[in-house]
């Protein structure tokens, strides 16, 4: 007879972002595992939604071309109040907090209508509860003890934990009154240790590298005369260093010009739409491009990631502070193109420096030219291989990985 | 007072300091003249003492510049709240290094006003053409005060310094009897030579080495270290000096609410263009000067890290991150930056200029 298993993924969002994608190739990739081993694993996905369900339909269409079923999909309304409770209102200073502290009944009323609503699913008879970010925690850790929750509570981390006080506080608190078995999961290691300084000591912790599905394999060649294209792509935030990329280009556009580069693309566009750091920003790099007069930079708007490698020569990961996971990298293993990265945090532990990848200091403009001369000289061959290799092994890795967390646990 | 300016310079570099007096003030703004000069900009040098003679410039009939590169915030303030020399006319540039932006006073009623012109302040400075912080610290000192980043506007430059003409890697060994240390700092409670005895202490009881310190501090004789004072030290000593000491050390201390932080660690550079690794504390810009186990080392101030630090130290990790420092000096840290910034940013960057022309104005 099989191993039967109930999994509910509880999302942390109603938009398909990154997190989400990885999530349901998570959930896929262990679905295919479970089958595989003869075992048989239910998944539900429970989505938010703020206006209505399924306000995203690309969210649901992903689901269901992975093979799941409608019937798998639920929907709880989530108040917008307390989803909109961000970490940047919280760090802001003093009077952020005043005028957050008049919030609070408000707060608490959405709160635990959400959690209400959430309830109301019927849906708590599962052998793991697998929690998608850090918005949708809150309201399934309060259910997992007001419903006495006796599963796996496993809350997984795609980023590093600020606030760690406040985090570690609430964590110490619910994990005081649970009865369930508490777990995390980190989507690099770098991660998985931050999180585990927070944490009572019983707390049990995972990796879980993020995945990063299909991508076909297609190095340029490098001929003599051949114009290589540089390439970036990210959302736009100011810690993913695109001004940072966009004023090297301004300042060293002839230097690059020698060395064989004939353009610059950018990828990616303002995601968020937050009034955060991010604010502005797009138009502030067009603005460094006209202070420049610089036409060697493109923006290239969202693409997908086959599109990104088939088009670009070499790949530039800038990232200014520490990386949670770094998917770009991978991306770049997996599609033969030479990456240069800042490797910090996460990404700089699917790094093995001048073998798989080349890396540069954060602001160290001389650093990455010299990086990106050796990555257009005969030293991306070596770089091409030994970054493929690099890519198999941390798939290897992920499957290792799925299997400790969710197979043999 | 205006002595002899150059009808032809449409730059004009402003700055507190300037040789002889020494610091870093002084050696930053000898860098960025030397970068006009390899430009062929023209430009006047105004060297102020104090606010009346920053005032008085806009008073002096004549001086139509056009680019105006602080080197210290302070004669932006008011040069660009004049109308002759206001952010529509002039392109300023601001350097920000590292204390004049935590609006600190010599006294408390002139902190007090200080804190107070703060917002107005900053404002200001959000006006400006270019705004280049020397560390990510620094303008993150700045944000942190209320100042909004535009990152068309604003620039995160890490020091350069003109690299000595003969510097060549000048190899030492840490199986050698003595070990050397230079410390080129002030003898000012920010520069921690406590800081620096107790690392010293703990160096000689682990290694057994003899022990020397070059330093600028008022340090008694002891048993554990010899300590050879640089005060007043001329270029080419203090040259030789970095050449055979082992390690550079910069232990400055965060002393951000009495108006002293380390904002990048010039000396760092200087060290590191002859491969002497150095060792710093974490605060302020220096982990962005010295890169930790890559260039250098970046050590907590406590006696069981530096305990650690030298039990684990050894010959194979020192000579290659000897040779990364030398290798990073050189490559990353020039005043080539400056020269790209300026030669896009400034009119006169984009023309050939054959002669270039300075003007004391003092």
């Amino acid at each position: 007879m099989k191993e039967t298993k109930k999994i509910h993924c509880f999302f942390n969002a109603p938009y398909l972002g990154g997190a989400e994608r990885s999530f349901i190739n998570q959930a896929t990739d262990l679905k295919k595992i479970s089958l595989e081993k003869n075992l048989d694993y239910e998944f539900n996905f429970i989505i938010p939604f703020f206006k209505y369900p399924g306000e995203d339909k690309s969210l649901e269409e992903l689901i269901l071309s992975k093979g799941f079923r409608r019937q798998q999909i639920l929907y709880f309304a989530y108040h917008s109040t307390f989803y909109s409770l961000g970490r940047s209102q919280l760090e802001k200073g003093p009077l952020s907090l005043f005028f957050l502290f008049l919030k609070i009944p408000l707060l608490i009323y959405s709160y635990l209508w959400s959690v209400q609503s959430l309830n109301r699913l019927n849906k708590t008879d599962a052998d793991i509860w697998w929690i998608g970010g850090n918005k949708i925690g809150p309201l399934v850790f309060f259910l997992s003890f007001f419903k006495a929750y006796k599963g796996r509570l496993i809350w997984h981390f795609r980023d590093y934990l600020s606030l760690k006080d406040l985090f570690s506080w609430c964590w110490k608190f619910f994990s005081f009154f649970s009865s369930c078995s508490l777990e995390f999961i980190g989507n690099s290691y770098d991660v998985s240790r931050s999180i585990k300084k927070a944490l009572p000591a019983k707390a049990k912790s995972w990796t879980l590298y993020n995945p990063v599905g299909e991508i076909s394999y297609s190095p340029s060649a490098s001929q003599k005369d051949k114009n290589f294209i540089l390439s970036t792509a990210s959302m736009f935030a100011p810690w993913k260093g695109i001004h940072f990329l966009v004023q090297f280009a301004c300042l060293f556009e002839k230097s690059l010009k020698e060395i064989g580069i004939s353009e610059f693309h950018i990828y990616g566009d303002e995601i968020y739409k937050t009034t955060g750091d991010h604010f502005g920003y797009k138009d502030q790099l067009n603005a460094i491009l006209k202070k420049y007069k610089c036409d060697f930079v493109k923006f290239k708007g969202l693409k997908s990631p086959s599109h990104i490698f088939s088009n670009s020569d070499l790949f530039i990961h800038s990232s200014l502070r520490p990386e949670p996971f770094g998917r770009v990298v991978v991306e770049s293993y997996r599609s033969g193109t030479p990456l240069i990265s800042t490797a910090l945090g996460g990404a700089g532990e699917l790094i093995e420096e001048n073998i798989s990848a080349l890396t540069f200091l954060p602001y160290d403009y001389h650093g990455l030219l010299s990086c990106i001369e050796t990555a257009c000289s005969q030293e991306r061959f070596s770089l091409i291989q030994k970054g493929r290799a690099k890519g198999d092994s941390i798939e290897q890795e992920y499957y290792t990985q799925l299997d400790a967390i969710f197979i043999f646990s | 007072m205006l002595h002899n300016h150059n009808s032809d310079s449409s730059v004009l570099i402003c700055t507190p300091d300037y040789p002889p007096k020494l610091g870093g003030l002084s050696t930053f703004t000898l860098n960025i003249e030397s970068v006009l000069k390899d430009l062929g900009i023209k430009y006047d040098l105004f060297v102020w003492k104090n606010q009346s003679e920053i005032k008085s410039l806009s008073e002096k009939q004549g001086l139509p510049y056009k680019e105006m590169i602080h080197i210290h915030g302070l004669s932006y303030q008011i040069l660009s709240r004049t109308k002759k020399y206001s952010n529509d006319r002039v392109k300023h540039f601001n350097f920000f290094h590292g204390s004049e932006i935590l609006f600190k006073g010599r006294n408390l009623l002139f902190t007090l006003f200080k804190k107070l012109m703060r917002p107005m302040a900053l404002k200001q400075f959000e006006m400006a053409y270019a705004n280049i912080s020397i560390s990510e610290f620094t303008q993150k000192q700045l944000v942190s005060q209320g100042y909004s980043i535009r990152y068309d506007r604003d620039y995160i430059l890490h020091n350069g310094i003109q690299l000595d003409r003969d510097s060549s890697f000048v190899p030492k060994s840490l199986e050698e009897d003595t070990w050397s240390f230079i410390c080129m700092a002030r003898d000012v409670p920010h520069k921690n030579a406590e800081g620096v005895k107790e690392l010293l202490k703990i160096c000689s009881q682990i290694t057994h080495k003899k022990i020397i310190l070059y330093s600028g501090f008022d340090l008694e004789e002891n048993s554990l270290f010899e300590h050879r004072s640089i005060k007043n030290i001329d270029n080419d000593e203090l040259k030789k000096i970095y050449q055979k000491c082992h390690f550079n050390l910069l232990l400055s201390l965060d002393h951000s609410s009495q108006g002293f932080y380390e904002g990048f660690g010039l000396t760092v550079l200087e060290a590191g263009q002859y491969g002497t690794p150095s060792i710093v504390s974490p605060f302020g810009g220096l982990p962005e000067a010295c890169h930790d186990k890559k260039t250098g080392w970046v050590l907590k101030l406590d006696a069981q890290t530096m305990r650690d630090f030298f039990v684990q130290l050894n010959e194979k990790d020192y000579q290659a991150i000897c040779a990364r420092v030398y290798q990073h000096t050189k490559i990353s840290h020039s005043l080539d930056i400056y020269h790209r910034l300026f030669s896009h940013l400034l009119e006169q960057g984009s023309k050939e200029s054959i002669l270039s022309s300075s003007r004391n104005l003092q």
